[in-house]
């Protein structure tokens, strides 16, 4: 078992051993049970516990990293050793070394309690969702999940932060049919999770979809849910609001700092704090993680950094380095739109014709400079006519620019929600009305 | 195995491994990664009743062992509790043997310098001219140690080396942004091999001409809309090979077991019965054998030998992708052998195999001057697909126009769309052997909890008639 106090004496050991000038720990772990189940049982029930000792050491101005999966004490000299090795076969860094960071009081660390595996309790949530679908002559997939993820940093100069984070997980698809509904809950503990509501989304959408009908692509209103708003702008995070983007020229940001780059209603920041967001609250090197406002009442404010680029840029770091050295540089991990007035109701009853989106699919992107994106939709797409949902409609791919939808947002859903994405990665958004959404081509369900 | 076994598991495997990895990365002319790891572990995986229970662990102690293993027979007897076990496993000899994947150079006995060296010219080389802002020139090496045993008396050791490498520049200038890559994007090219696979690629000879084309792309016209002949490149033949069929026939997908992350198959199993995939030319070959193959193992996590078979037989579907536990929805009494897990401490599931398209009779230049009015792409820039494999866009780094069988203006962004069985059936012409090769799939992610595994697909460039291209708005 991994605990603090074995992942400090695992970094101390490391530090003890490095006879580099400057030496890095960081000691992880993730501990996860999911139940994965279709139809009317699972098919996969597990426990999975990994653990990595990260060590990065300078020697004359040379880096090197070595890393283990097993946390013992012999394997994290080793690691140490190999790190030291590394070094040694390293060209001297171009840039001036930046001294690893120091300790910085003064912030909250996130301890959680960690959710310890429950299988019966697991097993429990399943059955309910799966009844829950079976009731109302649907079938049902997904998952249930329970997760615990411990990170300590240390530094030889004198720099130590650790917090545990956890999240509980359900996730659930019901089909009736050509018809599909689909809905998802993240929380921090088992007991915040909502399976009735889940349930009964998720077999609403299944039941209100059956016998969609096809509609020619095109442009259209579109109402999207959060989850859909989640898969676009995950990508703004991966592609647009990383200082190093902007520094290579492939950001939408570039040049635009302090112009108006989206609707007036949209505000976006990276915030760990928020009280729906999950994560560390310090970044690769033990930066304090900032709230960063990255797009303030349609206006760029500007990206978020680590160190690097804080020092190439003149300003200070934010704290959103990924685990060093790494060649992406910079990301949000906790992007947060702000939420708006309106009801979901609302944003649906001023459309005259118009689509409900419910989730996006496999959404990838074309072309980084606009964020332009495809994807398909998924799990309950519904037409809107005069202000109300008329009828399910088969699925649709878009192909669209993000930085353009931002700019076409009509209105904005009062129902935040903590979301995740195919390719991963978190996002607290609401629901969101965008103006000419182009929808490219059709599929046959 | 003896605690499964007192513990009253029907069955039970055990695997132990270690995965060592090595990767180094010079970007922008410094060395921005260089990273060595080792990873131990271990995972049990038991039935009960029919009901699936699995556990990994990182300490190799007694107690831990104890405590994993009971923790899977716990998960498996929970788990009735959300429902019957259904779960029925295929029958498979219970083999005792030794496996290694075949190399010439062992990556990890090649100085860092040497490697470092390489990346550091072919990275210079790209920087060679200001309109040039990112490069990126990556190698990774893995290998992956493995001993299974289970229940049945099954007791496997296996190592797999498996190597890629390559280099991508980003050119910008007014506002275009355009990538390049050789031999392929997203980290380069990959096989089962040693170093040997890194000489042969030759990434410092070949940075000119990728900085070149990058360079070039920022004045090219855009991807005319309409419908066109295409002729895909082997690379971006790879990847429609895999989303359009390796994932369309992944057994367990079709069974709904992946329906609530990653979607279902339009390939359900009433289409078992002749159902035309492609054209006549179409032969898909899975094949768990082929020499380098990123897939090519002896065995597969469940214990199942190595195989080769078609998924698509002169257009007509054949038959999937299994694992043990799926084997029976298609009524096949063995697995197939393509459950594969990312590391000890992962559970099995089913994986795409090495997966290619066998090999036609034409020339390359053949068929450029065979071809009226099409484009010819190359390069994996962008892709998706929907959630039954049917609707799916790509875009590709680099166009060429073919017009009146010659090559034409250079073309950026080349997008196209399709329809998963009217695209395979479009397919009128494919390249020779000489143009055929195994290309690497190092990514692929699959699974709740996400995991990571790797294929190869076998492809010669090949013509597909009259398919949408551009972004239709």
């Amino acid at each position: 078992m991994l605990d603090p106090e074995r992942a400090r004496r695992l970094a101390c050991v490391a530090l003890e051993t490095s006879r580099a000038e400057e030496t890095e720990v960081s000691v992880s772990q993730c501990e996860e049970e999911l139940n994965r189940f279709t139809a009317d049982h699972p098919v996969q029930n597990l426990v999975r516990r990994l653990a990595r000792v990260d060590v990065r050491v300078r020697v004359d101005g040379r880096e090197g990293k070595a890393s283990t999966g097993t946390p013992t004490e012999d394997a994290v000299r080793t690691t140490v050793a190999r790190a030291l090795e590394v070094a040694r076969h390293m060209p001297a860094a171009p840039e001036d070394p930046i001294p690893l960071p120091s300790a910085q009081d003064g912030y909250a660390l996130r301890r959680r309690d960690p959710l310890s595996p429950d299988p019966e309790h697991t097993a429990d949530s399943v059955a309910r969702l799966t009844a829950a679908a079976r009731d109302a002559g649907c079938t049902a997939a997904g998952i249930a999940a329970a997760e615990n993820d411990l990170r300590l940093i240390a530094n030889s100069r004198g720099l130590e932060v650790w917090d545990l984070d956890t999240r509980a997980r359900m996730s659930l698809s019901v089909f009736n049919g050509a018809g599909a509904g689909w809905s998802s809950h993240i929380a921090a503990t088992r007991e915040g999770l909502e399976a009735e509501a889940v349930a009964a989304t998720a077999v609403g959408k299944a039941l209100d979809s059956r016998d969609p009908v096809a509609i020619e692509p095109g442009a259209y209103t579109v109402v999207l849910e959060p989850s859909a708003v989640a898969s676009l702008l995950l990508f703004a995070s991966y592609k647009g609001f990383g200082a190093q983007q902007v520094e290579e020229g492939s950001s939408f940001l570039v040049g635009r700092i302090g112009d108006t780059v989206a609707d007036e209603r949209i505000s976006i920041a990276d915030d760990v704090h928020h009280p729906m967001a999950i994560g560390h609250v310090f970044d690769g090197e033990g930066v304090p993680r900032t709230s960063v406002p990255l797009i303030t009442d349609g206006v760029a404010r500007g990206v978020v950094h680590d160190r690097r680029t804080a020092q190439r840029m003149g300003c200070r770091s934010t704290g959103h380095a990924l685990p060093q050295p790494n060649p992406i540089g910079p990301l949000p991990t906790n992007l947060v739109l702000s939420p708006g007035g309106a009801a979901s109701d609302d944003l649906i009853r001023d459309v005259d014709k118009g689509i409900l989106v419910t989730e996006c699919h496999y959404t990838n992107m074309v072309e980084p400079t606009r964020l332009t994106l495809t994807g398909m939709t998924r799990n309950g797409t519904f037409l809107i006519e005069k202000g109300q949902v008329s009828r399910p409609i088969k699925n649709m791919r878009f192909t669209q620019s993000l930085v353009e939808a931002l700019q076409r947002v009509s209105g904005l859903g009062g129902d935040t929600k903590l979301c995740s994405a195919l390719f991963g990665g978190f996002t607290v958004v609401p629901s969101l009305r965008v103006d000419g959404f182009h929808f490219t081509s059709q599929t046959g369900f | 195995m003896d605690i499964t076994r007192s513990l009253g598991a029907d069955w039970a495997d055990v695997r132990v491994g270690r995965v060592e990895c090595e990767d180094l990365a010079v970007r922008n002319g410094a060395v921005a990664r260089l990273e060595q790891s080792e990873t131990l572990g271990f995972g049990v995986r038991v039935l009960v009743d029919g009901a699936h229970g699995f556990a990994s662990g990182f300490d190799l102690t007694p107690e831990e062992v104890e405590r994993v293993a009971t923790l899977a027979i716990s998960l498996a007897r929970a788990g009735r509790r959300a429902g019957p076990g259904r779960l029925r496993w295929a029958d498979e000899p219970a083999y005792k043997d030794i496996w290694t994947s075949p190399y010439l150079i062992d990556p990890f006995g090649v100085s860092l310098e040497t490697k470092l060296d390489v990346l550091s010219r072919a990275d210079e080389v790209l920087r060679g001219k200001p309109e040039i802002t990112a490069t990126s020139c990556t190698m990774s090496f893995r290998r992956e140690s493995q001993i299974f045993l289970s229940s049945e008396g099954a007791d496997i050791e296996q190592v797999v080396i498996r190597s890629g490498a390559g280099a991508s520049c980003v050119a910008h200038r007014a506002g275009e942004t355009q990538v390049r890559s050789y031999p392929a994007a997203f980290g380069g090219h990959f096989m089962a091999l040693g170093y040997e696979l890194v000489e042969s690629l030759d990434l410092v000879g070949n940075a000119e001409q990728t900085r070149e084309e990058a360079i070039e792309l920022l004045s090219a016209d855009p991807c005319p809309v309409g419908d066109k002949d295409i002729i895909l490149s082997g690379d971006q033949l790879a990847l429609q090979i895999h989303e359009s069929v390796g994932h369309a026939t992944e057994l367990d997908r079709v069974q709904g077991w992946e329906a609530n992350l990653a979607g279902t198959s339009f390939v359900d199993t009433g289409k078992l019965d002749g159902y035309r995939y492609g054209s006549e030319i179409v032969n898909l070959v899975a094949d768990a054998t082929v020499p380098a193959g990123l897939a090519t193992v002896g065995y597969d996590d469940d214990g199942v030998r190595s195989q080769r078979w078609h998924i698509v037989k002169e257009g007509v579907f054949q038959g999937y992708l299994t694992s043990r536990d799926v084997a029976h929805f298609e009524d096949n009494e063995r697995s197939r052998g393509c459950s594969r897990a990312e590391g000890p401490w992962n559970v099995p599931i089913v994986r795409i195999s090495n997966l290619s398209l066998m090999p036609g009779k034409w020339s390359f230049d053949d068929l450029v001057a065979d071809t009226e009015d099409g484009i010819y792409m190359d390069g994996v820039k962008c892709w998706s697909i929907d959630q039954q494999r049917l609707n799916f866009q790509f875009t590709c780094e680099l166009g060429r126009e073919i017009k009146n069988g010659k090559p034409g203006r250079l073309l950026k962004n080349p997008t196209y769309q399709g329809l998963t069985p009217e695209f395979w059936a479009s397919c009128d012409a494919i390249c020779s052997p000489t143009h055929w090769r195994l290309w690497g799939v190092p990514n692929c992610g699959k699974g709740q909890p996400m995991q990571t595994a790797e294929m190869s697909h076998g492809a010669a460039p090949a013509r597909f008639r009259r398919q949408p291209v551009g972004v239709r708005g």
